[in-house]
């Protein structure tokens, strides 16, 4: 095996965290991923799943009160948001966020060229970047237009998590969190949503997807399923687990753990 | 072209689209079948600068009054309108220490009003703009968007009174005021009036003062835009609006420069412009 492989991303141990000011909401979380792997982190409503995500992104709302997170030999707790987006680690928002006043290819350029000037490569040039960005709106069965809107405005549930996985494939990240993005799409928006975030699997990139339901799994298959409840992961397997949860129900699985 | 103090511009069909004036005491004059552009740069203090305007029955004028005075001089412009016809006014104010804007428009039967403000400041400035728009007879139309954008001890008045005369029936007036605080210790005082002497009419106003979206700031950084640049992206798209409605292209693209320029003044001087 390469040295990429051997690698790992991300190292979570015994990470606990709370809304800032607030009671913990993470109770000791501890979570290796490796290069290529896909790892689905499963819980009800409440169980942390947002904070986990929204933690790993650095969202000041949030405040880590014990444990640690690796990411690429990195302290990654100690970087800003924009640090850990342009070392490759990527949020995609459960509700992305509308921006009126700001084009999307306005948005898409400056995230781009962030990572460029991060990575110590030239900027791109508008020319260039529009042909990069086309390219990438095309694969993903987007239409032009979504580039001169601003950013998530007026955009439908699924148009907004296209704009996500476009956003994705654009910034090509090491670590992508998928956070409930399967919530609020029809099944041709998760299917066309899903292809977009499959096409991106590679062995040197890894994925945690946050999911209530085990649906958005039959689409993009994970390689561990993860259990998660009241702050900690209460069970991991691999994607049995997720049919099982969808049998037995949370409740089942917590009672057996 | 341009207009000597005191001066009558005269705009008749098929004169030059855009015209460039002098502020002073300007008065301007635009009849039936001509349309078009009309620009006061004011960037000398004054304390008397003035314009009259006529809009006669079918004619379309676009006046945009861009403030760029010194920030630490006192400046005041009262505008004048009579309209019969179409107006478009955009009102930048981006200079000055102390700059007062009045604005007051009558509307005529079938006149049509749609009135853009922007406030910008920085350091002490204090910025002061009021409207009076008066629908004084049926069937008169009119929109206002005033913004103001405000950082560090900066301040911001807007005043604003609608005004229907008895007897102006189906008058449609609509007022909206939004700020964006960028600093804690910026202020703006917003005061919509109506006063209503008809019936049959449709008046809305409406006011917002906020802050930067947190959840909007945190989306940009979270996709590797640094802080700084993400609040400029913000406070530009937010006040961009106001721009992007002047028609005129030349001129929207100069003061959309300069709206990029204000927002980059901040990391220059520290935020006192």
């Amino acid at each position: 095996m390469s040295a990429v492989a051997n690698a790992t991303i991300v190292e979570i141990k015994d990470l606990h965290a709370r809304v800032a000011g607030g009671a913990e909401i993470l109770k000791g979380i501890s979570l290796t991923v490796k290069p290529g792997e896909v790892h689905a982190i499963m819980g009800p409503n409440g169980s942390g799943k947002s904070t986990l995500s929204n933690v790993l992104a650095g969202r000041t709302t949030y405040e880590v009160t014990q444990g640690t997170v690796r990411y690429l030999g990195e302290d990654l707790l100690e970087l800003d948001p924009e640090e850990r987006a342009v070392r490759g680690v990527f949020l995609a928002f459960q509700y992305p966020v509308e921006i009126p006043g700001v084009s999307n290819v306005q948005f898409l350029k400056s995230a781009y060229n962030a990572k460029r000037k991060h990575e110590g490569k030239p900027e791109a040039d508008a020319v260039e970047f529009l042909t990069l960005v086309k390219r990438k709106v095309k694969e993903l069965g987007m239409d032009d237009k979504f580039l001169s809107r601003a950013v998530n405005e007026g955009f439908s549930g699924g148009e907004k998590k296209r704009n996500e996985a476009l956003q994705m494939s654009l910034l090509e990240p090491k670590l992508a969190i998928l956070d409930e993005t399967d919530s609020g799409l029809d099944i041709d928006a998760l299917k066309a949503v899903a292809e977009g975030v499959n096409r991106l699997r590679a062995p040197d990139r890894a994925m945690i997807v946050v999911t209530h339901y085990q649906r958005l799994l039959d689409y993009i298959v994970p390689d561990f399923v993860h259990v998660l409840a009241k702050g900690k992961l209460v069970k991991s397997g691999d994607k049995s687990l997720a049919m099982e949860l969808e049998k037995k129900g949370y409740a089942g699985i917590e009672a057996s753990a | 072209m341009s207009a000597a103090v005191a001066d009558i511009l005269r705009i008749r069909r098929g004169d030059p689209a855009l015209v460039r004036v002098e502020p002073g005491q300007v008065r301007i004059e635009i009849e039936a079948g001509a349309e078009a552009t009309v620009v006061e740069r004011h960037t000398h203090a004054n304390e008397q600068a003035s314009t009259e305007i006529n809009v006669a029955r079918g004619a379309i004028l676009r006046h945009i009054v861009w403030q760029a005075v010194p920030v630490d001089a006192k400046h005041e412009h009262k505008v004048n309108a009579r309209v019969a016809g179409v107006l478009q006014a955009h009102l930048l104010a981006f200079g000055g220490g102390f700059a007062r804007v009045d604005f007051a428009a009558e509307l005529e039967e079938h006149g049509e009003l749609d009135a853009y403000g922007l406030m910008l400041g920085r350091g002490t400035q204090k910025q002061d703009n009021r409207t009076v728009i008066t629908h004084a007879q049926p069937n008169s139309k009119s929109r206002q968007l005033w913004k103001s954008l405000l950082d560090d001890k900066a301040t911001a008045i807007f005043d604003g009174l609608i005004r229907v005369r008895a007897g102006a029936m189906k008058t449609d007036a609509s007022q909206q005021n939004k700020n964006l605080l960028l600093s804690k210790d910026a202020g703006v005082l917003s005061k919509p009036h109506l006063e209503i002497f008809a019936d049959d009419v449709k008046c809305a106003h409406g006011s917002t003062t906020g802050q930067l979206s947190e959840d909007a700031l945190f989306y940009l950084r979270a996709r590797g835009i640094d802080e700084k640049t993400a609040r400029g992206m913000l406070a530009d798209g937010f006040a961009r609006e106001i721009l992007e409605s002047i028609a005129a292209e030349s001129v929207r693209g100069e003061a959309l420069a300069a709206l990029s320029a204000w927002l980059l003044g901040g990391d220059r001087d520290g935020g006192v412009a």
